[in-house]
């Protein structure tokens, strides 16, 4: 076999690989939801102190949900894939600065995007906590 | 030891901590590109050139990784597929040919996520580091990508450069 059809092999099992990757994705991956959603957001700081934002939003992702909540102060790094959150109230936490991150959990469980790709469900339950590194 | 073994050795100990330099500065130098990264590269092209001395250098790295960043799922992801990766690298050594270290090179970017998920799987459970890998697999498409061209691209001449001055 010659190396022009090796490569053209190649090229096509890349691109079957990357279609059914995209199908996967595509059919099984969170989905946002249009329409008012009650959602919850609690912040928990350094001194465990927990506060509560309850609110009623159209927002598909949770960084629009947070600039919503009403006394929610957050600010951080922007990058390619959305805000890195680093404080929030007031409260700084950034590894390399402190030792410390803040983690975002919704219901129960690590959130598994960026806030500005975290879809928001009608009765999320959202975390933001103050970790400190182990 | 004679002479010879002992500066055969140092050398060694020299290579070792040359190529965990360079894949911590590769690492650090392409992190704001999340997912795009050499370090696969360049453990794919040192398996090639050193053999199983990437094996030593490995270690180090991830030594490096733990000490600059905080502990998370990451670390144990990284004792098993920075390694698998040297294991293939010293596989395909024999063949040396660029197009089957592209192809693996861009497997390892493609499957990084669902490589990952073992670790997840006793932190999780089983559908929650199901949801993990699907929730990546647009990075994991991106991180396979230029896996390849990174590859394709610079397979030869650092190939060529390294067995030239070792």
């Amino acid at each position: 076999m010659n190396k022009k059809v090796k490569i053209t092999i190649a090229v096509i099992c890349v691109v079957l690989l990357v279609a059914a990757l995209a199908t996967v994705y595509v059919m099984f991956g969170e989905k946002t939801v249009q329409g008012e959603k009650d959602i919850t957001i609690t912040v928990i700081d350094s001194k465990k102190n927990s506060t509560l934002y309850e609110l009623s939003t159209d927002a598909l992702y949770l960084r629009q949900a947070m600039e919503e909540a009403k006394g929610l102060e957050f600010s951080g790094d922007e990058s390619e894939y959305g805000m890195m959150v680093t404080t929030v109230n007031g409260e700084f936490a950034e590894y390399n600065a402190n030792g410390a991150y803040w983690g975002f959990n919704v219901n129960g469980s690590y959130c598994n995007n960026g806030i500005d790709t975290q879809p928001v469900n009608d009765g999320d339950a959202f975390e933001i906590v103050y970790t400190p590194a182990e | 030891m004679d002479r010879n073994g002992i500066r055969s050795t140092a050398k060694k100990i020299i290579y070792v901590g040359l190529m965990a330099a360079v894949l911590e500065v590769s690492k650090t130098a392409l992190a704001w590109l999340m997912n795009i990264e050499l370090v696969t590269f360049w453990i794919l092209i040192f398996a090639l050139v050193f053999g199983r001395l990437i094996l030593f250098a490995l270690p180090v790295f991830i030594a490096i990784e733990a000490a600059l960043y905080p502990m998370g799922t990451w670390f144990f992801m990284y004792l098993y597929i920075w390694p698998l990766i040297a294991i293939v690298g010293l596989i395909l050594r024999k063949k040396e040919s660029r197009l089957s270290y592209t192809i693996a090179s861009g497997l390892f970017g493609f499957g990084f996520g669902a490589l990952g998920t073992f670790v997840n799987i006793p932190l999780m459970g089983v559908p929650a580091s199901i949801s993990w890998w699907i929730a990546g697999i647009p990075t994991d498409i991106t991180h396979g990508i230029s896996n390849i061209v990174f590859m394709f691209v610079l397979f030869n001449p650092i190939r060529k450069i390294l067995k030239r001055n070792i």
